[in-house]
């Protein structure tokens, strides 16, 4: 399962310095060369040889990602979680893309395939205000 | 030739008429000028009580809207509160203390209304000694008031965006990671539910 897109870009990277080493005598020692998440990852799905990780890498670029906006950086802790989810609830590889906008307040907008929608506090506390004419104050 | 006594008398009693008549226009201007003068003393009057009373509306409108705005925004932070889920005591305070600051720009808008209030005194007592017509006044009144129902009106939509820009840099600050991840994880709930990921 691959979270986020930082995680799919060291997947990436660390197919690339594998493919790079298949043509060289002296291998030195790969684990240090790329991340152990990564390593771990490739190691898990295959054999490392070639064909494996070309065919790898064009299923890592085509997974399908959900675009997230957040009102914080997540921490690792909310990575995970959300990661969790994900992998609970739609039951495929799927990329989160996280970007970060405080003026959203909570909450997340959530963009996928061309669909978008906002579910944050930001339009919460707008409907709040335009729904109740109590806060319409007049002179 | 020899003037006649009969003619000396009909040109004395025609000149003396002449006369006559010219210090009755000499009155009528002066009697007409008079009401004009207590015609302008008079409308200069109703005007600066009109203003004055005024002024007091709107500093009694600024004291009903700084309570309104109290009001709401703590009406606004129980909404909240219960759509966020955050702590009440909490978001009440911070939102308090944000109110506390802002209410310093608003007064300094009122004052600032208050001073176009003044210029529009001025100007307004300068027409008036130019034309003291009844309807002139009244029309000079009522654009007065439309131009301050629109500073007003104006001044609404702030104190609106304000508690809301309010509500929303507080909340952001009052959630604690576990609602902010309630909520997101709300957000991809509602998503999967609308088939977004389909």
């Amino acid at each position: 399962m691959i979270g986020t897109t930082s995680e799919q870009r060291d997947i990436l990277d660390a197919i690339e310095i594998l493919l790079a080493s298949l043509y060289l005598k002296k291998r030195g020692d790969l684990q240090k060369k790329i991340s152990p998440y990564a390593y771990e990852f490739i190691n898990k799905r295959g054999q490392i040889n070639e064909a494996f990780l070309k065919g790898l890498k064009e299923k890592i670029v085509n997974l399908p990602t959900i675009s997230l906006t957040l009102a914080f950086e997540p921490p690792k802790e909310t990575r995970a979680r959300l990661s969790a989810w994900v992998k609970a609830n739609l039951g495929q590889d799927l990329i989160l893309d996280i970007t970060v906008d405080e003026s959203i307040v909570g909450g997340a907008l959530v963009s996928f395939g061309g669909k978008y929608r906002d579910y944050s506090l930001r339009k919460k506390i707008e409907e709040v205000f335009a729904k109740n004419e109590e806060f319409q104050i007049l002179s | 030739m020899t003037i006649e006594p009969v003619m000396i008398f009909w040109l004395l009693a025609g000149l003396i008429f002449i006369l006559a008549g010219q210090l009755a226009v000499a009155v009528w201007a002066l009697w007409s000028l008079s009401r004009r003068l207590a015609e302008v003393k008079r409308q200069e009057q109703h005007l600066k009580d009109g203003l004055a009373a005024k002024e007091e509306e709107i500093l009694e409108k600024a004291r009903e809207k700084g309570q309104k705005i109290v009001a709401q925004a703590f009406t606004a932070a129980v909404r909240i509160q219960k759509e966020a889920k955050i702590d009440k005591e909490k978001l009440i305070q911070l939102i308090s203390q944000k109110l506390e600051q802002a209410s310093a720009g608003i007064l300094k808008s009122y004052q600032g209304e208050l001073e176009k209030v003044g210029e529009d005194n001025i100007r307004i007592f300068k027409n008036v000694s130019k034309d003291i017509t009844t309807q002139t006044s009244q029309a000079m009144a009522e654009e007065l008031k439309r131009r301050q129902q629109e500073h007003f009106r104006k001044l609404d939509e702030q104190i609106i965006g304000l508690l809301k820009e309010v509500s929303q840099k507080v909340l952001g600050k009052a959630l604690p990671l576990e609602a902010h991840q309630d909520l997101i994880i709300e957000a991809l709930e509602k998503a999967k539910k609308e088939r977004i990921f389909k």
